[in-house]
């Protein structure tokens, strides 16, 4: 006992000015977040800033401990002469882990007392608080001391702990502050008035014993550098393997929590319908769906088909289809409106088969120069799945038509096609893409677009590749599978888009369209920038639905999927030959912006692009 | 004895040989970081606009944190080693002046930090040649390639001077780096006004469409802090030039 006592007290006299430097550094944290927190509303606790002062704290605390009263012992071989004395090496260890422990834990636990006697706080409150402070702080400073006993190495070992769990946050639902010792000092520590968590108390208490554990065996079992070496490099490449391979954990697929859903037996989908009047149409997308995932097994290899998830939206507009995030589960979900989508059912079915297959590749999918390919394949092989598959051709045909009206149908118009979604939108883009591989099957038969779509969907492991071969990858693909030249079939298919446009029944049929005309600016208003639109055409006997989209954009020039713009509905009335307005000051000088002006085609069941503006406000 | 006053370049060389275990290390890291990149995804997919602190804010924090880490590194393997090996007499001896021995620790610090921007500039700009949406003006340009680079390498030798201005408090330098550093991040988020104090701004720029402001004020206020800090460094110690004795160990 007398023994440890002075051992105590020469750790204290060695280590004073560390203590008195540790102090100044935690009142000067303390000071900052009470400064801070006068001026947070959210902050309702007075011993949140003690709380947000030990989080970081204890964690610096514990590495400068580390370092002074274990590695400069070790590096000063001071403790040699420690040994020489009449104590056993354990009680040495002891000593100093108890000095460390009783620095760190008392700074910690006097920080959060002081301030819960200084505001008044409850007694229970602050009892709470400094359990749970001095939990955290033990825990913390055990871990660093296991650590400081590697010596040189501990560098390694640091890095290797914040590996291992960045490893673990991302390759498995692990959520490391859900456990002790962090989720002791989390953010409920300054508000808790009751739990003492003892879950997390008995954690942090057995990550101790382990810790020290550790501790004893590096201390009194000494290896020598180059075996400590060793294992922290077998260590290190392990993390490293295990990081490299990408193994998330498999996650629980997306349920509907509604009664007005309707599964499949057959496959993981299903159909919230909403309204009892939708559960007849949310039965057929059923069946569709179905044949679709079975499909996607048998033609296109795929070997686990996502669980689809459609839920209705009353609130959208015809012919939209909207895919939502799942950041937690597993699965696609897709919103439309069911009663509008009944008119053009290959919409939905076309967006379910470009989400589930884009999820198929990895993403791969959309890559520039096959994303053409991709979205033409996936409204063709969409509307295969239908009963009245002519007719949902005949829309996709017309919509095809209309963007080669817009847009001349070249093979640079395919290569680079997020200009050319850009400019035509989703819908008339997929019909252009639709027509070409439509022309395919045509000409090359059937197999040789599901070859096409194999292609797209393997993920290519060519990692050197020239940018200029890349841009030819469906091209090359085409020519290997066909032995055919690209540019002849470039040019029958404007050749065939020539043919169809020529057809006067065709401009009947889109003349809803054509005659509407769009125009967008900017104008210096008085609040700013505005953005100034006219939209144009013969009086209808119903309102036109029509939106405005709009965001800013990067200063270089990237893709903006529909899902990013801003939308604000226009109204044009019923026998109203013009709509116009300005959205004012939302911009200001300097920023590029993009703004498109969309409107509904029931003709063609889909959406019209009217006009697409690239700008930088002045 | 006259000492010599200009940098010779045996004391660069010497300081380079001194520093080659460093550069093989962060040249091990650089290919290491890119070798990850093609890992993850095919060449194809990089996106030069992406990558570059210019245009993206990660990539800007990224840069920040590896070029102070880097730097003080360097600069710790600079006098503090010297010191701690016990062969800062001997570079006193020699007729040199302090001055050009301080320079000749910054030239070789400076060299290699410079290499390892130029390095991972050339990296990005060669990993996006495959990316054919990247070339044709759409994501990447020579002018801010160029930019980044200057920018970059401006950072890298800011923050050599800082590093080299704490390494005259050895480990005591580091904690008063990070508590300054912690400070500065602070005043940042509670004032915007005072994120120029940052030196990531430097390469955080601000675009007028597609064209960059560059922060020029933030440039000529850091190169002033660091020209400040230079005679403090330099008047740690006695010159024995000037007063006959033993030199004494500021480091």
């Amino acid at each position: 006992m007398g023994a440890g006592w002075n051992l105590f007290r020469k750790e204290l006299s060695q280590h004073a000015s560390t203590l008195v430097a540790l102090a100044a550094l935690e009142t000067l944290l303390l000071a900052v977040f009470l400064f801070d927190a006068q001026s947070e509303v959210l902050v309702t606790s007075p011993l949140e800033p003690a709380a947000s002062t030990i989080r970081p704290f204890a964690v610096l605390a514990g590495l400068v401990l580390g370092h002074r009263i274990v590695v400069r012992d070790y590096e000063a071989k001071s403790q040699l002469f420690l040994e020489a004395l009449p104590v056993r090496r354990w009680q040495i260890v002891l000593c100093k882990y108890l000095f460390g422990a009783t620095v760190l834990s008392g700074l910690c636990v006097l920080c959060v007392v002081g301030l819960a006697v200084a505001t008044h706080s409850p007694t229970r409150q602050a009892s709470v608080a400094a359990v749970r402070t001095f939990g955290y702080a033990t825990a913390i400073w055990t871990v660093f001391f296991a650590l400081g006993l590697l010596g040189r190495v501990r560098w390694v070992a640091y890095l290797l702990l914040a590996a291992t769990l960045y490893t673990l946050s991302t390759v498995s639902n692990f959520e490391l502050e859900r456990f002790g010792p962090l989720a002791l000092a989390d953010a409920t520590l300054g508000y808790e008035q009751r739990d003492f968590a003892p879950h997390a108390l008995l954690e942090s208490a057995a990550l101790s014993l382990v810790c020290l554990a550790m501790a004893f065996a590096l201390a009194l079992v000494r290896a020598s550098a180059r075996e400590k070496s060793g294992l922290t490099l077998i260590a290190v490449a392990a993390v490293s393997i295990v990081s490299l391979v990408d193994v998330k954990a498999p996650r629980v697929p997306f349920q509907f929590s509604s009664g007005s859903v309707v599964r499949s037996k057959l496959s993981d989908i299903a159909v919230m319908y909403g309204f009892a009047g939708f559960e007849a149409r949310g039965q057929l997308l059923i069946d569709q769906l179905e044949r679709i995932s079975d499909r996607m097994q048998r033609e296109l290899g795929v070997a686990r088909p996502p669980p689809i998830r459609i839920a209705h939206n009353s609130a959208l507009d015809a012919h939209e289809v909207r895919q939502q995030d799942l950041p937690d589960a597993d699965g696609i979900l897709l919103e439309a409106n069911l009663g509008s989508h009944s008119a053009a059912p290959e919409q939905l079915l076309a967006a379910t088969v470009h989400a589930g297959l884009n999820r198929a590749s990895g993403g791969r999918a959309l890559f520039e120069p096959q994303h053409w390919l991709f979205d033409g394949l996936c409204a063709w092989w969409a509307v295969e799945q239908l009963p009245d598959a002519e007719l949902a051709r005949e829309r996709l045909w017309l919509r095809g038509i209309l963007a080669a009206r817009v847009l001349a149908p070249t093979a640079e118009a395919l290569r680079a096609w997020d200009p050319t979604l850009e400019a035509l939108g989703d819908d008339l883009a997929s019909g252009l893409a639709f027509t070409a591989v439509s022309l395919i099957a045509e000409q090359q038969g059937r197999a040789a677009v599901l070859q096409l779509m194999r292609g797209v969907l393997t993920r290519d492991r060519t990692y050197f590749r020239s940018a200029s071969s890349s841009q030819r990858i469906i091209e090359q693909r085409y020519e290997s599978i066909t032995g055919k030249p690209w540019g002849d079939f470039i040019r029958t298919w404007q050749a065939a888009l020539r043919k169809r446009t020529l057809e006067r029944a065709i401009d009947r049929r889109i003349a809803d369209v054509t005659s509407v005309t769009a125009k967008v600016s900017v104008e210096r208003g008085r609040a700013g920038s505005d953005l100034v639109y006219e939209l144009d055409g013969p009086p209808r006997d119903e309102p036109r639905s029509c939106s405005l989209g709009h965001i800013e954009l990067k200063p270089y020039d990237e893709a903006v999927g529909p899902a990013r713009l801003k939308r604000q509905s226009l109204v044009w009335h019923a026998n109203h030959s013009r709509v116009d307005g300005r959205l004012r000051g939302r911009y200001g000088s300097g920023q590029r912006i993009l703004v498109v002006i969309d409107c509904a085609a029931p003709a063609l069941g889909a959406s019209v692009r009217l006009a697409a503006l690239r700008t930088t406000i002045p | 004895m006259n000492r010599m006053t200009g940098v010779p370049a045996t004391l660069i060389a010497k300081e380079l040989r001194q520093l080659l275990p460093w550069a093989l290390t962060m040249a091990f890291v650089e290919i290491a970081g890119t070798l990850m990149v093609l890992a993850e995804a095919p060449a194809d997919e990089f996106v030069w606009a992406s990558a570059t602190p210019l245009l993206s804010s990660a990539a800007a924090s990224g840069r920040t944190a590896s070029l102070t880490l880097w730097a003080f590194v360097l600069a710790y393997a600079g006098f503090p080693r010297e010191h701690e090996d016990d062969t800062l007499r001997f570079l006193f001896a020699l007729p040199v002046s302090r001055t050009a021995l301080f320079a000749a620790k910054f030239a070789g610090g400076a060299i290699v930090l410079l290499s390892v921007v130029l390095t991972e500039e050339l990296l990005n700009a060669l990993l996006q040649l495959a990316n054919p949406s990247s070339f044709g003006g759409r994501t990447f340009r020579g002018d801010w390639a160029a930019l980044s680079l200057a920018l970059s390498g401006a950072l890298a030798l800011v923050m050599l001077g800082y590093a080299h201005f704490c390494s005259i408090l050895r480990r005591l330098g580091v904690i008063a780096a990070f508590i300054v550093w912690s400070l500065v991040e602070w005043l940042g988020h509670r004032q915007p006004s005072l994120k120029a104090l940052n030196p990531r701004q430097l390469i955080a720029v601000d675009f007028h469409g597609s064209d960059v402001i560059v922060p020029w004020g933030a440039l000529a206020g850091t190169a002033l802090l660091r020209r400040c800090s230079l005679p403090l460094r330099l008047t740690r110690g006695s010159d024995p030039s000037s007063t006959g004795q033993e030199p004494s160990c500021a480091w």
